[in-house]
């Protein structure tokens, strides 16, 4: 059989949409429950955000601190130099704290900057009562660390003997061995103090031969006598022939020596000497009186002795000026001085060194502290200035060596004025 | 078939579905609570590095300690609400000079240890500035920074 087919009837529809309407009630808490949530989470999702354009005090929109109470409080702490915390925090119902740093040195200077930009921290944006950063004010001071000229010390060079070579130990080929002869060789050239202790020069007889002998004196400057003495000379005629020459410097010991005058302008010639025989030795004074000239100076001397002794054991002394000059050489050492400059509490940063260098001297500067050593120079005539910030010496005892020698020793040098001037901080001083 | 029972199970099937339709927002807004942590983090990470570079900026900028090439290390700790900051700088080489601008070259390590996350290592170079006068400050200008595992970096301080 066909069943007939039929529809709800309208009581039952309306049965099934009151359960369903009631079950649904039952689950609007739930749901209103999870909307809390969503709001909590958005909340907390926005928390951070706000916290950090509050930090950084960038302008924000204010929504959720209208609607939502999410309100910032900044505070700052400082190490009370120039470093300091800026921390923002946000009461939510996730609550969120957010600090950054800020160093308020070694910035650098960009375009556009202004007080409100992060980090600034002068209390631009919505910081309000944002602390100012303290910007030090930095001094410069000075320490002066050698006032009185620091001169080369002195020293007094004794005096150079000059010496008599004879000649045998020149080593010259051409004197055969005979000749006499005395170089008074003064390496020095200054040999303007000729004593008169003597060198004892003997000729001996040759009995009624005649005998050449060159003495030779030099650099001299001033007349000088030359004493001859002689003994046991026989009554036969005997005679001392000198002549006396004079050349410019001569270096050539063996040139100078020689018999030959070739080359050397006669000064006094053949002064003759009759002498005669003793037993006692007797003085003749050779004395250079005519034509000694202060031009020729220094000068060598040559004396030529002709003499012709007639006794066989008869001798003549001729006693040359002997000894040397007394010349004084005053020279100067390096010197070096070491002086120390402490820093003191205020210190920040060594700035430049000044120093005055005097005539005739180079200066050296070594730069020491426990932990580094910087060397400078050298550094000649003048007042210089040596910045020191860009060594970057610590703040330790700065020891600075001054190094001071005279370029020629026979001149001084000084260093003088030293200044050490040095970086002092003035803290709080221009907030 | 009774028809009330088959209204019954109409009903039954249309409170399944909405329940159903439930879920996905529910975990969705699960998910979003979990995701707020990471947002949190990256942003306190993210001033953590800004605060490195500051801290190290200072650092650098008033050292008084010849170029040595040596760490310095035992620096201050910087204290933030996200974590600390622990730094160390060295000096690689210096261009001094006499009467002109002078400049150092340095290299950095800062650790940061967020409060409840690992550590992380910020690390890279910076070049400092030497004026030679007192009139312009020093100036330090950073050439990179990195962002490393701290226990990758042998240099980091622990």
């Amino acid at each position: 059989m066909k069943r007939k087919a039929r529809g709800f009837t309208l009581l039952e529809v309306i049965i099934a949409l009151t359960i369903v309407g009631i079950i649904a009630a039952g689950m609007l808490p739930a749901l209103a429950s999870l909307s809390r949530g969503s709001l909590n989470s958005e909340l907390a999702y926005a928390t951070p955000f706000v916290t950090q354009s509050a930090l950084n005090d960038v302008q924000s929109s204010n929504v959720y601190k209208e609607n939502f109470g999410l309100t910032p409080a900044t505070a700052f702490s400082s190490n009370g130099e120039n470093l300091s915390v800026k921390t923002t925090t946000v009461i939510s119902n996730a609550p969120y704290s957010l600090s950054t740093i800020i160093s308020g040195v070694g910035k650098p200077t960009v375009v556009g900057y202004n007080s409100s930009q992060p980090g600034d921290g002068s209390g631009g944006g919505s910081g309000g009562d944002n602390p100012p950063i303290l910007t030090p004010i930095y001094v410069s001071a000075s320490l002066t660390l050698l006032a009185t000229p620091l001169i080369t010390p002195t020293v007094t060079a004794t005096a150079i003997d000059v010496q008599y070579v004879p000649n045998k130990q020149n080593n010259c080929t051409d004197d055969h061995g005979v000749w006499r002869n005395y170089v008074l060789d003064d390496y020095d050239e200054v040999a303007d103090d000729i004593s008169r202790t003597g060198t004892l020069l003997t000729i001996t007889s040759s009995q009624d031969k005649f005998i050449n002998t060159t003495v030779v004196i030099g650099p001299m400057s001033t007349p000088t006598s030359i004493h001859v003495s002689y003994s046991k000379i026989s009554n036969s005629p005997s005679f001392i022939d000198v002549e006396w020459y004079i050349r410019e410097p001569e270096k050539n010991l063996c040139n100078l020596v020689s018999l030959s005058s070739f080359g050397w302008n006669i000064l006094r010639r053949g002064e003759t000497k009759d002498i005669k025989g003793t037993d006692s030795p007797k003085n003749i004074v050779l004395e250079p009186k005519t034509g000694w000239s202060g031009r020729f100076k220094p000068n060598y001397v040559k004396l030529v002795f002709v003499s012709k002794l007639s006794s066989k054991d008869g001798y003549i002394n001729v006693t040359i000026p002997s000894q040397s000059k007394t010349t004084t050489v005053t020279t100067y050492d390096p010197i070096f001085k070491t002086i120390t400059a402490s820093p003191g509490d205020d210190w920040v940063g060594w700035d430049y060194l000044t120093f005055t260098v005097g005539d005739n001297t180079v200066v050296t500067i070594e730069l020491n502290t426990e932990t580094s050593a910087v060397a400078l120079g050298p550094f000649e005539k003048g007042t210089h200035t040596i910045t020191l910030k860009p060594f970057r010496l610590p703040k330790e005892p700065l020891n600075i060596t001054l190094l001071a020698s005279p370029k020629t020793s026979t001149l001084p040098a000084s260093v003088s004025d030293v200044d050490i001037f040095y970086i002092i901080k003035v803290v709080n001083e221009n907030p | 078939m009774n028809p009330k029972g088959l209204a019954l199970v109409t009903v039954m099937g249309f409170i399944l579905i909405l329940s159903l339709l439930m879920v996905p927002l529910a975990l969705g807004i699960t998910q979003f609570t979990s995701s707020t942590n990471v947002v949190a983090n990256k942003i306190g990470m993210a001033e953590a590095r800004n605060s490195a570079v500051e801290l190290v900026r200072y650092y650098i900028a008033t050292s008084t300690t010849a170029c040595t090439s040596e760490p310095i290390s035992g620096l201050h700790e910087g204290k933030l609400a996200q974590g600390s900051l622990t730094p160390t700088i060295s000096c690689t080489s210096s261009i001094p000079a006499f009467n002109g601008y002078a400049y150092r070259y340095w290299d950095f390590y800062v650790t940061y240890k967020p409060t409840n996350a690992a550590s992380v290592c910020f690390t890279g170079s910076a070049v400092e500035y030497l004026p030679v006068d007192y009139t312009t400050s020093t100036v330090v200008y950073f050439t990179h920074v990195e962002d490393k595992d701290a226990e990758d970096e042998p240099h980091c301080p622990r």
